[in-house]
């Protein structure tokens, strides 16, 4: 049973800022492009292994197979995390930088529609003109356009609430919604 | 919405973008960020770079008896300045229609009030004020003024279609003043 309007209230934090600018690369990158940089990973690993035992030779042929290794662990194994720690990096750096522009806002999920307000903005949006939406463990992202979104916190609401949340998301955004590993 | 020591607005515009005009403004929007951005100085670099392996043939001609490493060189420079120039930026424009179809608000009719420090955006799903100091940067074209870099709306396209020239030149003179040093004239 959903019970509307929700309406979740909020300043954004450093971490708020981190955690959306993390979701909001994950919902880009997709699935099947993962598994592409996993293979590659695997791939560079077991040539550097095969080229090292059949055609070691100089110093110089190991240093370009461990280099090969090297790149194919960082590929395979910890592309994300990497591009995960970069991403809060960048975020921490803009947020310090432009403080003033995060201010506290207001959204209201309504059974049509769903309600943005700051103190400079304001907006009534029916889930019908919506791009998409995304959710991961900390952060809904309501998408207006593909580099026009909105983001709400996950700690800014109870249990209960995030469940309504997630119900009226998915019920209304349909295919258009989509949550972290699902997909 | 509230607007601090404003006085009374300096302009007002009602204007719909197309997704033609939005591409176009998204296309000098990106062109903007540096010179490097600029397709005539990415295609003249690869030009520069033509010309200069081609002095080198006499001297790897004399010392290898070929040129076929420079003419693959000078190719692939020159293949590269034609995309640079001819289609990167179709692709740029076709990205931004792109951006725009996914945006349904960006196609609603709106309502713009130029204040002194800010702006007022109304359509009739959002409103917004946003100040001049928010933005990164103004660029008046012939067709528009392109205005990067918002706290809401990262393109803001004022066109200049169906404004009279007095209206055009008082919007330049006011936006040259807002942006200063960030304040770009293309035409």
């Amino acid at each position: 049973m959903i019970e509307v309007p929700i309406t979740v209230s909020y300043l954004t934090t450093k971490p708020d800022y981190a955690d959306f600018k993390v979701a909001a690369a994950k919902a880009l990158i997709k699935k099947s492009e993962t598994n592409i940089l996993r293979v590659t990973g695997c791939v560079l690993i077991f040539s550097a292994l095969i080229l090292r035992a059949f055609f070691s030779g100089s110093f110089l042929q190991n240093v370009i197979y461990t280099i090969m290794a090297i790149v194919g662990v960082i590929v395979g194994a910890f592309f994300d995390f990497i591009a995960r720690y970069t991403v809060r990096a960048r975020a921490f750096t803009y947020y310090e930088a432009n403080k003033e522009k995060f201010i506290a806002q207001i959204t209201e999920f309504d059974e049509e529609k769903i309600t943005f307000k700051t103190d400079r903005y304001s907006a009534s949006i029916p889930y019908a003109l919506f791009y998409k939406a995304y959710e991961d463990g900390r952060v809904f992202i309501i998408y207006t356009g593909i580099d026009e979104m909105k983001f709400i916190p996950k700690r800014a609401m109870n249990e209960q609430e995030c469940e309504q949340i997630h119900n009226i998301l998915s019920t209304k955004l349909q295919e258009k919604y989509q949550q972290e590993g699902a997909r | 919405m509230p607007t601090f020591y404003e006085g009374k607005p300096i302009e007002i515009i009602e204007q719909s973008v197309s997704s033609a005009e939005w591409a176009s403004a998204y296309y000098t929007a990106q062109s903007s960020y540096s010179l490097i951005h600029r397709k005539e100085i990415k295609a003249g670099a690869c030009i520069t770079a033509a010309l200069l392996i081609g002095s080198i043939i006499p001297s790897y001609h004399y010392r290898f008896s070929t040129v076929w490493g420079p003419a693959c060189g000078i190719f692939i420079t020159l293949a590269l300045s034609a995309v640079f120039y001819f289609v990167q930026p179709n692709e740029i424009r076709q990205w931004a229609e792109k951006l725009y179809r996914s945006n349904a608000i960006l196609a609603l009719p709106e309502k713009i009030t130029v204040y002194r420090d800010s702006v007022v955006i109304e359509n009739e799903r959002e409103q917004f004020l946003e100040y001049w100091t928010d933005f990164a940067k103004c660029i008046e074209t012939k067709d528009a003024f392109v205005i990067t870099g918002g706290l809401e709306r990262s393109l803001l396209t004022i066109q200049k279609r169906g404004m009279t020239q007095e209206q055009q030149s008082r919007l330049s003179a006011h936006f040259a003043d807002a942006f200063a040093s960030r304040y770009q004239r293309n035409r």
